[in-house]
């Protein structure tokens, strides 16, 4: 097994003491994997803000430990993740330990580096994640400080699993394949950090109407361990936006619930139901595609699996209440 | 008439300018016009990075004299304009709607008498040259960007606001001055708009309309070119002569001028032409016949008919 353990204010020293214990040598901002830990990547990016963003893509050729420290002085650290275990990972958050099986699961976490924090994930599990360093001098410039300060106490206050690992949605989904997808392309560095501020512009949001919600009793609950499967549901549903979705007797057997528990606890979690939340997925592709400035409207059109374009025009309009041709003009 | 000077290389200056001049108190970093100049808002917003950005929504009860351009050199302004402007001439809706947006440099003059009745709405983004090369993270293979950034602020082409853009500006509007997210809210807004108006001007760049695949050379040979253009003198531009000079044959340089500048050489002329017996005239030194003489115009009713084409009101109306 390998295992790092450390203790950092900033991800420019995380990376370099990385590749010390690693001994490889880091390319700019880059830290490419020795093929024996895993096969991958961690990458820095310094934000222009002021915030630091860390960037990581792998697959691991072996079981893996990592340990952040508590440390005193006080930040926040917004996680991103796309997992697919292989086995088994362990998250632990402060004296919390949270334990998944085989599955996959796209997620957001907010820690604080007041907790430690650790995990322990097996072989071949590939991890592909956002971690954002947040600092007390970015919320201030930012933020109501005061106000921030009690809403993220709350938030990190309940360590419950199902509360603190929030499932992507539709806009998380795009923005993270966006930032992690992104080739070489002109002014890269902007376009990722508008998409990663706008990731944390999301999360900030839904954790104030969280907390204004939390007392609210539901009718359908999920427990902590359904949402792991919902989880698994979803990454199925994003898959590949060139075929149709795969049959709800498949997606029901994935997620071992009947067809209609899993329709009502899905569409609870995720506000769609399972087939409008593929198509609105495939549609938020298709227009960060056409953003893109890079290819037609017939490339994208037949990139997502539409024979006929006024289908594709058709149901982009129902989505977004304009023509794609009215978005690139 | 009403003055509004929107040209400033500090929008917090400028705020507190319009204070003054309209004797009102600036609030949260934004006037309410008083009512017998209009109702609306006009409306700074710093941002963390060094951006400034300013807002203006309002109906004019009053013709409003509106300057805009001459930033610093080295500034540059992203310009969003979505106003509809009271016109009689249009006898369908009597307006004309604007809704475009336009990156300015520091050589760029605009001023418009805006009549009552008119609805303005501008969205403008304020950034150094500094700002800007370090966004777009200028390096060596991006030199012929560093070079199209400069030419396409001086064509002050307008393009057409999408859809996209529109959804942006409106989401700007809306965000709650009490609202404890409302800087990082800002903050991606105008960020994104700045984004999506260099992303397209890259692609552009890289896939032009017109035939002429560009060189950074080339683009500094039309930058020549419309520096001449630009201090208009008494005879009209010579294309033969400006092929020349800019070692290109006399249907390239046409092509590629209008590829880059938007509009034909000519009609590049004509428009500093009449922003410069604006300007002129707006000296209060020269009579109308002595501006059209300095310009190049033989007959004076031409030059009447040109300018009021071009500015909707008579030259002499700017002596008065």
């Amino acid at each position: 097994m390998f295992s790092i353990d450390y203790s950092h204010t900033d991800y420019a020293k995380l990376m370099s003491d990385m590749a010390h214990k690693m001994h490889v040598k880091l390319k700019r901002d880059t830290l490419v994997i020795p093929e024996d830990i895993a096969n991958g990547y961690f990458k820095y990016i310094p934000l222009g803000n002021g915030l630091q963003c860390m960037l990581s893509d792998y697959t691991l050729n072996q079981d893996m430990y990592m340990q952040r420290n508590r440390s005193d002085k006080e930040f926040y650290i917004l996680r991103f993740d796309e997992i697919s275990i292989s086995d088994t990972l362990m998250v632990k958050i402060d004296n919390d330990y949270i334990r998944e099986g085989k599955q996959n699961r796209a997620s957001v976490l907010l820690t604080s580096s007041l907790y430690d924090f650790a995990y322990q994930a097996a072989k071949n599990t590939a991890i592909r994640s956002i971690n954002v360093l947040i600092t007390r001098k970015w919320l201030k410039q930012y933020l109501d400080i005061k106000s921030m300060d009690k809403v993220l106490q709350k938030y990190l206050q309940l360590k419950t699993q199902s509360y603190n690992f929030a499932p992507f949605d539709i806009e998380y989904r795009a923005l993270f394949n966006e930032v992690m997808d992104s080739g070489d392309v002109a002014m890269k560095r902007s376009i990722l950090e508008n998409r990663i501020m706008m990731m944390v512009e999301k999360f900030l949001t839904h954790l104030y109407q969280k907390l204004n919600q939390l007392t609210e009793d539901d009718k359908i609950k999920i427990s902590p361990d359904e949402i792991k499967r919902l989880m698994e549901v979803e990454s199925y549903l994003v898959k590949d936006f060139s075929t149709p979705p795969p049959p709800i007797s498949f997606l029901s057997r994935v997620a071992a619930m009947s067809t209609t528990t899993l329709k009502n606890k899905f569409k609870k979690l995720y506000g769609n139901n399972l087939y409008e939340y593929f198509q609105k997925s495939r549609m938020h592709r298709a227009k960060i595609l056409l953003l893109s400035q890079k290819y037609s409207i017939k490339e994208i059109g037949s990139q997502l699996g539409y024979s006929n374009l006024s289908n594709f025009a058709t149901a982009f309009k129902k989505e977004f209440n304009r023509l794609p041709s009215q978005l690139i003009v | 008439m009403v003055v509004f000077n929107l040209s400033h290389n500090n929008y917090q200056t400028l705020l507190q300018n319009f204070a003054r001049q309209l004797k009102v108190k600036p609030e949260n970093n934004s006037i309410v016009i008083p009512p017998d100049i209009g109702e609306g808002i006009i409306k700074v917003i710093q941002l963390p990075n060094g951006l400034q950005t300013l807002m203006v929504k309002i109906n004019f009860h009053k013709d409003v004299l509106i300057k805009s351009g001459n930033t610093n050199q080295g500034d540059y302004v992203l310009n969003f304009d979505e106003s509809e402007i009271h016109d009689e001439k249009n006898t369908d809706s009597g307006k004309t709607i604007n809704s475009f947006v336009r990156l300015t440099g520091a050589s760029f003059k605009h001023w418009e008498v805006v009549k009552k009745k008119s609805a303005v709405q501008y969205v403008k983004i304020l950034f150094s040259k500094e700002w800007l090369s370090n966004y777009i993270g200028l390096r060596e293979k991006m030199s012929l960007f560093e070079k199209y950034i400069p030419v396409k602020s001086d064509a002050a082409e307008k393009e057409k606001l999408n859809e996209e853009y529109r959804r942006i500006i409106n989401e700007l509007w809306v965000i709650n001055n009490d609202d404890p997210l409302q800087n990082i809210y800002n903050n991606n807004r105008i960020l994104l708009l700045v984004e999506q108006f260099f992303t397209k001007m890259h692609a552009e760049m890289l896939n032009p309309k017109g035939k002429y695949k560009l060189t950074a050379d080339d683009v500094l040979k039309l930058k020549k070119v419309e520096a001449i253009l630009k201090s208009p003198g008494k005879s009209p531009p010579d294309i033969a002569a400006l092929a020349k000079k800019a070692f290109m044959t006399k249907v390239k340089l046409s092509h590629a001028f209008k590829q880059v500048y938007g509009t034909s050489i000519y009609s590049y002329y004509q428009n500093q032409r009449m922003q410069k017996s604006h300007e002129l005239l707006s000296t209060g030194n020269f009579s109308v016949k002595e501006v059209s003489e300095k310009l190049g115009y033989t007959n004076l009713s031409n030059f009447v008919l040109a300018f009021t084409k071009q500015f909707d009101t008579a030259p002499k109306s700017l002596l008065e």
